[in-house]
């Protein structure tokens, strides 16, 4: 039997990533309509190497035990199932081949995994399961990780997915970049699923977590991909990761020892990650080449005046009511508004925001958001209105699912409460 | 120094349903778990098992082929240990990372019978 030591070679995210990169490989051995036979293969190579390892040890190369177990069991596969579609090729390509090198180079793999998010993302794919088979079949999440992440039930998001599968099948669709005709809009959707995605880890909407930190950076992977090719040089690609690394930077100052939420003006700003600022500066410019302004443009912008800001009370706030101003011409959201409500307060205009607030409350799709009673409690505590401010910090309490958030808020409202 | 057979039984697949991240962790856990046995010298052997096979009953010319796994418990392992008594054997045995993750797990620790100037 080996020494051990082979502890540390288990590379951070192995099985995800790995399982990622396998099933696109596979898919693409297979054709995208034999997807599900990719990821049982997949998920049978990970439950031998689960069932082998723990008694074997860890292999020299994780990676390339992997890929020789999923190559033979797609090769017996191929052999028993004699599956549509001409398969010698690829089948005597895989005989003929020991490792993931030869058979794909990194590059190779990088394209394929491009082109399996674009057919994710096929326009007769709904947009809540585009962003589920990505997580599924590009990030090697499971069906049950997926639904805590969208908070739903596993059932919902297998059905999700066996919808998404069915689309695939119906629509014929291809595993392949869109030609020029229809390669804006997919790349739209593209860059609208990542986001989706990066949101959804940064503001973890259930739960004890604050931010699933997995969930944000699988979304930054996913859009360097994008970026490292050609197609994907463009300003919403370079806006979104300016974004993303923007508030990224903040990941370890969010939250403080205990694992409670740390606001923005409470956080140690020397815990920011300075090289993410800098890719966040620096897709920013790549960004600003374009004469399109996009939402995510705007979004980083406003979080680049954060992250420029020494501290708290020096954050330019007039200019960031001002990108919000710019933000609601493109996207009038109740949301997005509230936002704005907000970056008033600490503008100091608070009479601006007490109106602005008020005709938001009368606004039946924020009745059960959280955040509006939230934000209404700060004015009104700043207008020493603490009753008030009590019944609208309750109501917010109420309404919040985050655990983290919630405990926050009661501290907040024992706080009010002695000031009475 | 006696030896000790440790007969790892779970529930098929009881890892299946655990996430990627998840799986890793456990594996990570049992890394470290045989690591140490095996730094310390404890441990002469493992083997996993495959998941299938045949249950062969009967008697001399009436042999019959069953199959194997009757029951959703199967042994999914062994090891052979090195340990001063059943005590430490055990103790051992329960810090097997096995119980920490997924369903419920049983351990069976059986000392290696030794005869007495015959095979000791």
């Amino acid at each position: 039997m080996e020494t051990p030591g082979h502890i540390n070679q288990l590379v951070e995210h192995l099985f995800r990533h790995e399982s990622g990169r396998l099933v696109t490989v596979l898919t693409h051995v297979f054709g995208l309509h034999n997807m599900e036979l990719a990821e049982d293969v997949v998920q049978e190579t990970m439950m031998d190497a689960l069932n082998i390892w723990p008694y074997k040890g860890v292999p020299d190369n994780p990676q390339g035990w992997l890929f020789a177990v999923a190559r033979n069991k797609a090769i017996n596969l191929l052999k028993r199932e004699k599956l549509t579609g001409n398969h010698s090729a690829v089948l005597s390509a895989l005989y003929s081949t020991r490792n993931e090198e030869e058979f794909f180079s990194e590059q190779e793999i990088a394209d394929s995994q491009l082109r399996m998010m674009f057919a994710c993302c096929h326009p007769s794919i709904s947009p809540d399961s585009q962003v589920a088979l990505i997580l599924k079949t590009l990030c090697g999440f499971s069906i049950p990780e997926i639904a805590q992440a969208f908070i739903t039930s596993a059932e919902n998001i297998n059905k999700r997915l066996v919808r998404a599968r069915k689309d695939i099948r119906h629509s014929e669709i291809q595993l392949e970049i869109p030609a020029s005709s229809e390669l804006k809009p997919r790349l739209s959707a593209v860059v609208e699923a990542i986001y989706l995605l990066f949101n959804e880890g940064y503001h973890a909407s259930q739960g004890d977590k604050v931010i699933r930190h997995d969930l944000c950076i699988e979304a930054i992977r996913l859009a360097r991909l994008l970026e490292q090719n050609k197609v994907g040089k463009v300003h919403d690609v370079y806006a979104l990761l300016a974004l993303m690394f923007f508030n990224a930077s903040r990941f370890d100052a969010r939250l403080d020892e205990s694992g409670a939420i740390s606001l923005l003006n409470l956080q140690d700003r020397t815990l920011w990650d300075k090289g993410m600022i800098a890719l966040g500066y620096y897709y920013m410019e790549n960004a600003s080449v374009s004469e399109h302004l996009s939402l995510y443009y705007i979004l980083a912008a406003i979080s680049a005046q954060h992250c420029s800001a020494e501290s708290y009370s020096d954050t330019n706030w007039q200019q960031i009511v001002v990108l919000y101003d710019y933000l609601l011409e493109l996207q009038n959201s109740p949301v997005n508004q509230l936002n704005r409500v907000v970056a008033l307060v600490e503008a100091g205009r608070i009479s601006e925001a007490l109106s602005e607030i008020k005709r938001l409350s009368a606004n039946v799709q924020l009745n059960n958001y959280y955040p509006l009673y939230a934000v209404r409690a700060e004015i009104l505590m700043k207008n020493e209105k603490w009753q008030e401010a009590i019944a609208d910090l309750s109501t917010a309490i109420n309404l919040c699912s985050n655990n983290s958030v919630k405990e926050l808020l009661i501290s907040k409202l024992g706080m009010v409460k002695e000031n009475v | 120094m006696s030896e000790f057979m440790i007969l790892i039984r779970t529930q098929g697949d009881h890892l299946s349903e655990l996430s990627a991240e998840q799986q890793q962790q456990h594996l990570s856990r049992v890394m470290e778990y045989i690591g140490g046995l095996m730094n310390s010298g404890k441990l002469k052997s493992a083997q996993p098992l495959a998941m299938e096979g045949v249950m062969i009953s009967g008697t001399p010319g009436a042999f019959k082929d069953g199959p194997f796994a009757e029951t959703k418990e199967v042994i999914a392992g062994y090891f052979l240990i090195e340990a001063a008594n059943l005590e430490e054997a055990v103790a051992i045995a329960q810090q097997n990372p096995v119980f920490l993750d997924g369903t419920e797990a049983r351990i069976e620790v059986r000392p290696i019978k030794v005869m007495e100037g015959i095979n000791d």
